[in-house]
């Protein structure tokens, strides 16, 4: 999760700075180069840490090296092998189910505390907002082992539970729930984070809005739905698009509970895991690298949907307007 | 029109973000030198920094060792997490054409991977193989690939059981098991005892390999690019077979070897054997109390049978710029005061010190003063010959969960589980350019 956030930051601070310094200046008047100066810094990391292992990545993918035979030009084999390879649309398949699961339950949760510490009814808020935010400081490393030890059904809490109950708790560490497991984990870690995307949004919608919805006599939940809810839509769109990101590149989880559970979690269990199982134990890099352009893009065009929620619908030339006004 | 620019950008980022996993590999070629036994004299008088790549905690006390005889050598030790955390840096050190250390150790199931992907050394024209008599044959061999010395062996790992002494005895059971009969009748027994106790775990595939080993199978047999598969064969049957009859009747444990519940489950008496090689005779003091035992791993005929379990070797890699200053490492680890250090540490796969009374006479606190490195003696000498392991071992023992694991955890049927590995296997080694099964 931690590496999609990550770098999707990194071009979310990009974006204004390339995006508004280039377009006027190739368009009017006369070239004006004093511009590059500026940017070239920014472009200079953004060339060589995104754009050149891009373009590596994409070079590998078109070769074939075995450990018998040497390396080859092979074209688009590999994303033709990929497309129908069933370990990674299992896996794949299952970051998906994870996505439409997982995301909603977090993404709602992290919501409420938002709008309840917003709410001004609650004292403390700032010990609220600091603990719940808490587990997004701890490494993700470290959470899976905490989890990891808790989820013991024969000597972890699980099996503490289990006796001092007096009946069995489902094993969170079985084929059934083992999912269920993964999003609790994952939930406990983002909660925090999305809750503070959600709860400074909610801080800079102007007072007055508030005032003229209590004169017209909005009750609490109205202000929700009226105010609250379209005035951090940007926020919201943003927090989803990183966990649509954090869900089809799910890694760190999954990958230290196979030490835990080998048995369960298979090589290929997510897209990530199984590129980096071929490369790095498979010594096979050029097909890692053409599964990992293909996830790549299929997190793109999710991504993409995620954004532009109604540029699906008829609605569609209105609603980009509307964007446009909000930017 | 914004939108659309910045969606672009985006596009990188998710792309690049995914690229990113794959940003450290480029390919060319390694240097390769060849060298003298002269040579390794003459190097010692230059002034050299080594680099030696370790995951153990006493490589450090080799090294200063070393340079304590040798001043004019420096060696830099770079302690890693684990084996396998080894083998992929040397991997994606070999792929990008730099970054390999010298000396870099490697289990013996992984010579045949690390030395056909060109990440190790010949090391003979060093004259290294004079060094073949102080070694056991299985353990000189293991660090042999198609000709190629690679290195010289460290530890080895030949195969006993460590049993729970006080957890058999109120099981009702007096005498270590001695054929896989009578362990089966353990098993009952422990379970019976305490529901939750159980003989052993269902097992990793470092170890299901090895007992197939110990069993009389040999699944794997490679020659030159030709590799044949047959986790059908008798032995490996055999004891899929037997193995299978204890899993479905639900007495083996579901930990996974090393996890924090499969060490909670030693120390409370959950587990009642661990059939794993000689090194772990030394790594029980955590676990017992005076109350475990060392004996043979049982076998068909109540004959002892053994296999080698883990166990590596120090070897040299391609990369190195100093290989003859890396073979006189070799030599003060195989004959010199580092074997002495290196001895006193794991267990040995030298000859010498099996016969040295010194050595067999410790008597172990953690066993209740039973001359433990007898049984690990006895178990050395009757290592089956004829085993291979694949090229590929590492990739193999990393998708062994993906089919056998998966049976193992379901309780389902073993035999299973080791076709549909065999056809991963057999899959990946055509892919990879051998002539698997043809």
């Amino acid at each position: 999760m931690t590496t999609g956030t990550l770098n999707t930051e990194l071009v979310v601070t990009g974006r204004p700075k390339a995006g508004s310094t280039l377009k006027p200046r190739t368009t009017h008047r006369r070239r004006d180069w004093s511009g590059w100066i500026f940017v070239g810094p920014f472009m200079a990391v953004f060339v060589l840490v995104l754009i050149a292992p891009l373009v590596y990545a994409i070079y590998l993918s078109l070769f074939r090296e075995t450990l018998v035979g040497g390396n080859s030009f092979v074209g688009l084999e590999n994303y033709a092998q990929a497309l129908t390879d069933s370990k990674f649309w299992d896996g794949l398949l299952r970051v998906t189910i994870f996505l439409f699961v997982q995301v909603p339950i977090m993404l709602g949760l992290s919501l409420f505390v938002a709008l309840a510490l917003d709410s001004m009814r609650l004292r403390w808020v700032s010990l609220f907002r600091l603990s719940i935010f808490l587990p997004y400081a701890v490494p993700g490393v470290v959470a899976v082992m905490i989890w990891g030890y808790m989820y013991g059904s024969q000597f972890g809490l699980i099996a503490d539970l289990n006796d001092l109950l007096g009946f069995k708790l489902p094993e969170p560490l079985s084929n059934s729930f083992l999912m269920v497991a993964i999003g609790n984990i994952v939930t406990w870690e983002f909660v925090g984070y999305n809750m503070l995307i959600f709860y400074s949004g909610l801080k800079a919608i102007p007072q007055e809005l508030y005032e003229a919805a209590e004169i017209d006599g909005a009750g609490p939940f109205r202000t929700i739905f009226s105010i609250k809810l379209p005035g951090i839509r940007g926020p919201l769109i943003i927090a989803t698009l990183f966990s649509i990101i954090g869900s089809f590149q799910l890694f760190n989880e999954p990958q230290m509970l196979r030490a835990i559970a080998p048995n369960l979690i298979t090589s290929y269990f997510t897209p990530n895991i199984y590129a980096f199982n071929l490369s790095f134990s498979g010594s096979m890099f050029n097909y890692a690298a053409a599964i990992a352009i293909l996830s790549g893009i299929i997190t793109m065009v999710f991504a993409f949907i995620a954004q532009n929620p109604e540029g699906f619908t008829f609605k569609k030339k209105k609603s980009m307007s509307t964007v446009e006004e909000q930017a | 029109m914004k939108n659309s620019h910045s969606n672009w950008m985006r596009m990188g980022a998710v792309l690049g973000a995914s690229a990113l996993l794959l940003g450290t590999m480029a390919g060319c070629a390694a240097d390769s030198g060849s060298g003298a036994p002269e040579d390794v004299d003459a190097a010692l008088q230059e002034e050299t920094t080594l680099t030696w790549w370790t995951w153990g905690d006493d490589t450090q006390e080799m090294a200063d060792a070393f340079t304590k005889e040798n001043p004019k050598i420096k060696i830099e030790v770079v302690k890693m997490d684990n084996p396998d955390a080894v083998v992929t840096k040397l991997q994606n050190a070999v792929k990008a054409g730099t970054g390999a250390p010298d000396l870099v150790p490697a289990e013996y199931q992984t010579i045949p991977q690390l030395t056909m992907g060109g990440a190790l050394a010949d090391m003979s024209e060093f004259g290294i193989d004079e060094f073949a008599g102080d070694f056991t044959e299985s353990t000189w061999n293991a660090m042999n690939f198609q000709g190629k010395q690679t290195g010289i062996p460290m530890d080895s790992g030949p195969m006993v059981m460590i049993y729970n002494q006080e957890l058999f005895n109120a099981a009702g059971i007096t005498a270590a098991p001695t054929t896989w009969d009578e362990y089966a009748a353990a098993s009952a027994a422990i379970n019976a005892y305490d529901p939750e106790a159980y003989i052993a775990n269902s097992g990793d595939a470092g170890f299901m390999t090895s007992m197939f080993w110990a069993s009389g199978g040999t699944p794997f047999s490679v020659d030159g690019e030709n590799v044949t598969i047959d986790l059908q064969d008798a032995g490996t049957k055999k004891f899929a077979d037997y193995w299978g009859t204890l899993l479905t009747a639900n007495q083996l444990s579901p930990v996974s070897t090393w996890s924090d519940e499969w060490s909670k489950a030693l120390e409370q008496g959950k587990l009642g054997s661990l059939l794993m090689g000689s090194w772990m005779i030394s790594g029980m003091d955590d676990y017992s109390h005076g109350n475990w035992r060392v004996a043979q791993i049982p076998s068909w005929d109540g004959k002892p049978a053994s296999a080698q379990n883990g166990g590596s070797g120090l070897a040299v890699t391609e990369q190195s710029k100093h290989k003859a200053a890396a073979a006189a490492v070799l030599e003060f680890m195989a004959t010199g005061t580092g074997r002495d250090i290196q001895n006193t540490k794991g267990f040995p796969g030298t000859t010498a010190i099996m016969d040295d009374p010194a050595w067999l006479d410790v008597e172990f606190a953690t066993y209740d003063g039973q001359k433990a490195n007898v049984e690990g003696k006895t178990a050395s000498e009757n290592v089956i010959d004829g085993w291979q392991y694949l090229p590929f071992q590492g990739y193999a023992n990393n998708i062994f969960g993906d089919t056998v694991g998966k049976v193992l955890g379901e309780k389902g049927d073993i035999n299973a589980g080791l076709v549909a590995w065999q056809s991963d296997l057999v899959e990946y080694g055509n892919a990879q350019g051998f002539t698997v099964n043809k």
